[in-house]
């Protein structure tokens, strides 16, 4: 029998420092309802979410802004890696929601959530995309 | 006390301290300061990018039967580490099981601005002969430095 293409597909969704958009994008992608905004991770790390209703991994990861060669790193490795970049979808509240946390613990969160919700049609978008 | 299975050594670019120290690993390489000639045959030697920067060569194996690989971190050292336990501890190879090695201690000044100079700015007939010939003269400490892996891998301190 042969073997089905997609089977061994990882599919990572990344950002930059912080787990903002990936936690929920990874919950979206695996009909985790509701989605899941919170997510312990250090950059580099690669977090294992689930596994999809086509058997492929789903992760998240923090690139530290190294996406090109961790890229690099991931396609000279085995298997085959889809790796989602979500950076491009902070709406403006995360941004200044991220910037204000820089000043002081705490006050940039309730922006950031706002942002999430502000980004979630988008993000569903993204996740129908990489879905198929 | 876990078998190292893989060893990767690494430095900035990917194209001279970790391919050689894989080399020496791999036999490639004698442990007698080799001719220019012998250097420049090395699969990868002065020839990576910036581009490839990330990526992980795998050289062979070593005569203790672990797989010995080369590659270029950049200046993501502290991420691609992390990102490389992760990748392998998934696939089921424990963080025991791999050896990180850093090279870059045994690089000399020829040979930094040699590589910044053949690899960085692309003059690779000026930068070129000041690789080779840093990399000669400290030739003794790569060999130094393999050997202190593979005691390491036998399960030495």
């Amino acid at each position: 029998m042969g073997s089905i293409w997609w089977l061994n597909i990882k599919i990572i969704y990344s950002e930059r420092k912080v787990p903002i958009l990936t936690p929920v994008a990874a919950s979206l992608h695996l009909r985790d309802y509701p989605p899941s905004f919170s997510n312990v991770c250090q950059e580099g790390e690669l977090f294992f979410k689930g596994t999809d209703h086509k058997g492929q991994k789903v992760y998240t990861l923090l690139h530290g802004g190294y996406y090109p060669i961790i890229i690099n790193l991931l396609t000279s490795l085995e298997g085959r890696w889809e790796i989602v970049i979500m950076d491009d979808l902070y709406s403006f509240p995360i941004k200044l929601g991220l910037f204000l946390e820089t000043i002081d613990k705490g006050w940039g969160w309730p922006l950031i959530q706002g942002g999430i919700e502000k980004s979630l049609p988008m993000m569903e978008k993204r996740v129908r995309e990489v879905i198929g | 006390m876990m078998q190292i299975e893989k060893v990767i050594y690494h430095c900035y670019g990917g194209s001279h301290s970790s391919v050689v120290s894989a080399a020496i690993h791999t036999r490639l390489l004698g442990r007698k300061t080799p001719p220019r000639r012998e250097l420049l045959q090395i699969p990868y030697f002065d020839e990576t990018r910036k581009e490839d920067i990330g990526r992980l060569h795998l050289f062979g194996t070593a005569p203790e039967g672990i797989q010995v690989y080369a590659m270029g971190m950049g200046g993501g050292s502290k991420v691609l580490k992390k990102l490389l336990y992760s990748t392998f501890r998934d696939e089921g190879v424990p963080k025991e099981s791999l050896l990180l090695v850093n090279t870059l201690s045994q690089v000399n000044l020829s040979t930094r601005i040699g590589g910044f100079l053949s690899r960085g700015l692309g003059f690779v007939t000026l930068g070129r002969p000041l690789v080779l010939m840093g990399i000669l003269s400290s030739y003794p400490l790569f060999v130094q430095l393999v050997e202190e892996v593979e005691k390491r891998i036998k399960g030495g301190p």
